[in-house]
């Protein structure tokens, strides 16, 4: 028995020690080792770049307004902050190119977020990015599928199946021995230039890979990434075993991975586009404004009604009735019965726009994540959505990050008000005008206008989010590893 | 017997699974494509024209008085053709701020909308073409002739008296045909998808010269990928090695060289972010400014105060003299006294006129002083702009021309060009912001003069009334028209066929070398 155990992996031994051989002496592997070394680190340099340079432009607006802007406060002030780049996103630049990196809070609650935007370098955008994750999607799930296409119909037709088929090995041992030999023959090249890109990366200055921000997510997305890669290898297997010679398997392969890699991803939120239009947030934007208008515009009439009112039961003369300060005594007393009545009015609007927008963004968010809930669970057909959905997440750079930006400006809107719009009150007056009070000893020259601490979702958030990519993933692997297993089984070796 | 050569190799290619695959990827992808990017289109023409009119009812004419840094906005409009190659468009600017220094602001309001479709990229015509076609190309041709190789039907048809020039012609074009028969039909569907959108009609002279330029290249670039095809097959002996060179040539050429030239170029000649750029611009702006306040300072306000002490020290005189002479006469002096008194008026009168010959005889220096402050910040930035521009400019040739090593980035160039969206457009988008900006100037800031005087700046607005209401002028946005566009990407239009003849050059080259045992 135990005799039997030791000739069994010494047999699986053999077959995967064959299989590592084969794959390594072939000119696959060449071609695949050369392209990781000079994509991988050449990427990882490059997005480490263009890191530093998005830090340093951080840096310098966010120094430079809080020198300017940082302390003391005028009736006007619209604080603004600045959203600092993630150092993840070396890894995968996922939405950042196209995230607002500034946010303006206002008195009324609607902060606006803007994007200073000066293209610098035109051709990279036009071709985009070779970040890491774009180097594992389409580099190196290609080179798998290359490894893998024809090693059950290669060598059928070349008839070294039947011998290994002849000895007295399960077929199931064979497929295993060819995943792991397959898989061991990718990873040589993919972890030699990975290591090569993370000592590109740990040599600037503005990144370490030891610090915890760092590390942790480093590894989960090494992690992820090794999964990725044993579900294409294990798919490429499958495509072998469903064909019967090596050009139906490399139609089948660049047929599947296209679909996998470029169809699927990209059209599912075209599709949910599709099923389930939303209009875009311009037009929602333009929808919540008008809203606040109306409101405001239906508060200014009541206020002029109830004024006219006020200075008409004490006939007060109409010349007082378009200032703040009024001259007569009549007119004073008009003015405090006005401004007593009026404080509740106010308040009531206050409270009327602050329910309406906010049952507005909610029908907003509601539909909108519908729609991005389909898109996502459309796309998650495909492993390699899954995997770019993980691993942008963990980079601060996922699907979730919009969201999270808003949150964040929310926060700070939050934070702001309590510590400048409250302060000021302002008095309005009729035809649009107004005027700013400053209660209760609020010295408006020294007041410090709240700093912004923006946070990106933690690991823990992180995971939370991508678990169900991350299970979907590890099915892939098993669900492709089991259909290779069934049609191996069934497979005529002749 | 050429036709009989094409005809077999049309037949062949008709009836084999990868004509079925290419045909369902082509009859999905392009015309969802064109669907999803025309309601893409029809959005952004939506958002433009709502925010075009509510800035217009909003802010088109900035309350009275005028302050002279009232700033007008300009925004660039969505170009038709960026249905097809969406290009730069959405990391482009959309809103321009002029402002009274000159130097205008560029901002994008950004709601990310889709972040799904973010993440994984657009599928526009551009695309499509790059990606499922180029590679549809390669796959229908690359053991067009290791395979008949392989199946020893190489032979039987070198044994025949037919010039191997012509078999390998024949391979070119049947492969060539049988591409387009499916690339054709859903480019067909797909117009008719696009000329269905309210918004866009075909048949607009905006729209259809571009849009045959587009097809010609486009099947400029098909081709010159079918005959890439027929050279990686004729470089290798067996269909195995060829789909390894095919992986290596197509990954190299349409991810690897489009991608990596501009990383490569910013390594070999580095240049500053134009962040940190216009971080710099204001720097150089700050120091001037400081500069001059320090020579103002030094030259014309220590000149200034010392005359104007020793003329109030003058009128504390003249004026300790009077109340004396009045305590004198036995009349009480206050301050109500001293401000009703004649004698107290005519003193004040007189020094007050004194006051105003100072100010009369140093603010003209003051103003020249400042003018020439302006000049110089003017001819300063200019100069560091320039230099910046020369350096960006540098770079940016070292990546086109790197890329161009590969037909894929040619063809991406053209296409996008041509579509409004292309390389050229963010230049073109500040020549018009600039345009814009100059418009302001000559009808507004140029009328509007600051002044530095005792109280710091001074306004003073000429040719027109600060209370009157003042409606600025739309940005009249221009695109490049098809002869301009042409005209920047003639050199690439010229790789294209040069990479067609060069490709069936190399393959013939091999061909005729060839070992067909």
């Amino acid at each position: 028995m135990i005799l039997r155990c030791i000739q069994e992996s010494l047999m699986l031994k053999t077959l995967i020690k064959k299989e590592i051989t084969a794959a390594i002496f072939d000119l696959r592997f060449v071609i695949a080792t050369l392209l990781c070394i000079v994509l991988i680190p050449l990427g990882m340099y490059v997005g480490r770049k263009d890191y530093e340079h998005r830090l340093a432009a951080y840096q310098i607006k966010h120094q430079e307004y809080r020198q300017r802007h940082g302390k003391g406060v005028e009736p006007y002030t619209e604080a603004q902050a600045f959203r600092p780049p993630s150092v993840m996103s070396i890894f995968a630049s996922g939405v950042d190119p196209f995230m607002p990196d500034k946010f303006t809070t206002a008195r009324s609650g609607l902060f606006r977020t803007t994007k200073e935007s000066i293209i610098d370098n035109p051709s990279s955008l036009l071709f985009g990015k070779v970040d890491f994750i774009f180097s594992v999607v389409f580099i190196v799930s290609l080179a798998a599928l290359i490894f893998t296409f024809n090693s059950f119909s290669g060598e059928r037709e070349r008839g070294t199946l039947r011998l290994i088929i002849a000895n007295s090995v399960p077929r199931s041992r064979i497929l295993l021995a060819k995943v792991v030999g397959n898989y061991v023959a990718l990873s040589i090249p993919f972890i030699i230039s990975i290591l090569v890109a993370l000592l590109i990366l740990d040599a600037s200055p503005d990144v370490s890979i030891i610090s915890s921000s760092v590390w942790l997510s480093l590894l989960v997305i090494m992690g992820v990434t090794f999964l990725f890669m044993l579900c294409m290898v294990s798919l490429g297997l499958c495509i072998s075993a469903f064909t019967r010679n090596s050009m139906d398997s490399i139609v089948l392969a660049f047929f599947v991975w296209a679909i996998l890699a470029i169809c699927i991803p990209k059209v599912s939120p075209m599709v949910a586009d599709v099923l389930y239009p939303v209009e875009g947030a311009n037009v929602f934007d333009t929808n919540k404004r008008l809203i606040a208008d109306d409101i405001d515009y239906e508060l200014v009439e009541e206020m002029e009604e109830l004024r006219e009112k006020c200075f008409e039961e004490f006939g007060a003369p109409e010349s007082d009735m378009n200032t703040s300060h009024p001259r007569t005594e009549l007119g004073l007393k008009a003015n405090a019965m006005y401004e007593q009545e009026f404080a509740p009015i106010a308040e009531r609007y206050q409270k009327r726009l602050a329910a309406a927008l906010r049952r507005l963004e909610q029908d907003y968010s509601r539909r909108t994540n519908v729609r991005s809930s389909i898109a996502m669970n459309l796309s998650r057909i495909s492993p390699v959505s899954s995997y770019t959905y993980i691993v942008s997440e963990l980079s601060g750079t996922g699907v979730t990050e919009p969201d999270n930006f808003t949150q964040n400006a929310q926060r700070y809107q939050d934070q702001v008000k309590q510590a400048v719009y409250d302060k000021i009150v302002v008095k309005r007056l009729r035809g649009g005008g107004g005027r700013y009070e400053y209660p209760n000893g609020f010295d408006p020259g020294d007041a410090p206008v709240p700093e912004m601490t923006y946070t990106y979702p933690n690991l823990a958030q992180a995971l939370q989010a991508g678990r169900l990519d991350i299970v979907l993933l590890g099915l892939f692997a098993v669900l492709f590893f089991a259909l290779t297993f069934m049609m191996l089984n069934k497979y005529d070796v002749r | 017997m050429f036709r009989t050569l094409v005809g077999k190799e049309i037949a062949e290619t008709m009836l084999g699974l990868r004509f079925a695959i290419a045909t369902l990827l082509c009859m999905v992808l392009i015309p969802l494509g064109m669907y999803v990017s025309r309601k893409d289109y029809e959005h952004r023409l939506a958002s433009y024209q709502g925010e075009l009119q509510t800035y217009k009812e909003r802010f088109g004419t900035p309350p009275t008085p005028l302050t002279g840094g009232e700033e007008a906005q300009g925004f660039r409009p969505p170009s038709v053709l960026s249905i097809f190659a969406s290009g730069l468009d959405p990391f482009m600017p959309d809103k321009v701020f002029t402002s009274q220094s000159g130097l205008f602001r560029t901002v994008k309001e950004s709601g990310i909308d889709n972040p799904q479709s973010l993440l994984f990229g657009k599928v526009d015509f551009l695309f499509n073409v790059m990606f499922i076609i180029s590679l549809a190309a390669l796959i229908f041709t690359f053991n067009s002739i290791s395979g008949e190789r392989e199946k020893g039907t190489l032979r039987l048809m070198i044994a025949h008296s037919i010039p191997r020039s012509r078999i390998l012609l024949s391979k070119i074009v049947g492969k060539y045909i049988v591409l387009l028969v499916p690339f054709m039909i859903s480019v067909f569907i797909a117009l008719l998808v696009l000329d269905a959108s309210p918004v866009v009609s075909i048949g607009s002279p905006e729209v259809w010269p571009p849009l045959l330029v587009i097809l010609m290249v486009t099947l400029l670039f098909i081709f010159s990928m079918v005959s890439l095809g027929v050279c990686i097959s004729t470089f290798t002996s067996h269909s195995m090695g060829s789909i390894v060179l095919l992986f290596f040539v197509w990954a190299m050429f349409i991810i690897g060289v489009p991608r990596m030239s501009p990383m490569i170029a910013e390594s070999i000649y580095p240049v500053e972010s134009g962040s940190v750029f216009s971080f710099r611009k204001r720097m150089v702006r700050d120091d001037i400014e400081k500069q001059f306040e320090q020579v103002k300072k030094e030259t014309i306000d220590s000149k200034w105060d010392k005359e104007r002490d020793i003329v109030q020290e003058m009128q504390l005189k003249a004026s300790n003299e009077l109340a004396n002479r009045m305590k004198a006469l036995g009349r009480e002096v206050s301050f109500e006294v001293v401000k009703e008194d004649p004698d107290f008026r005519k003193l004040r009168k007189k020094f007050n006129q004194k006051y105003q010959e100072l100010r009369d005889k140093y603010e003209p220096q003051v103003e020249h002083l400042f003018n020439q402050c302006q000049r110089r910040i003017a001819s300063e930035l200019n100069r560091i702009e320039q230099d910046y521009r020369n350096r960006r400019n540098i770079q940016f040739s070292i990546a086109t021309n790197l890329a161009r090593i590969s037909p894929v980035s040619c063809y991406a160039y053209i296409v996008s060009g041509l579509s409004g969206t292309g390389v050229a457009e963010p230049d073109n988008f500040v020549r018009n912001a600039r345009m814009f900006q100059e418009d302001i100037n000559q009808i507004f800031y140029d009328k509007v003069f600051h002044l530095f005087g005792q109280q710091g700046r001074q306004r003073r607005a000429e040719g027109f009334n600060v209370s009157d209401s003042l409606s600025f002028p739309d940005m009249r946005y221009r695109f490049l028209n098809l002869t301009e566009a042409v005209q920047m990407h003639w050199p690439d239009i010229l790789l294209l066929c040069l990479f067609d003849v060069l490709f069936c050059t190399l393959a013939l080259m091999r061909f005729n070398r060839y070992d067909v045992r």
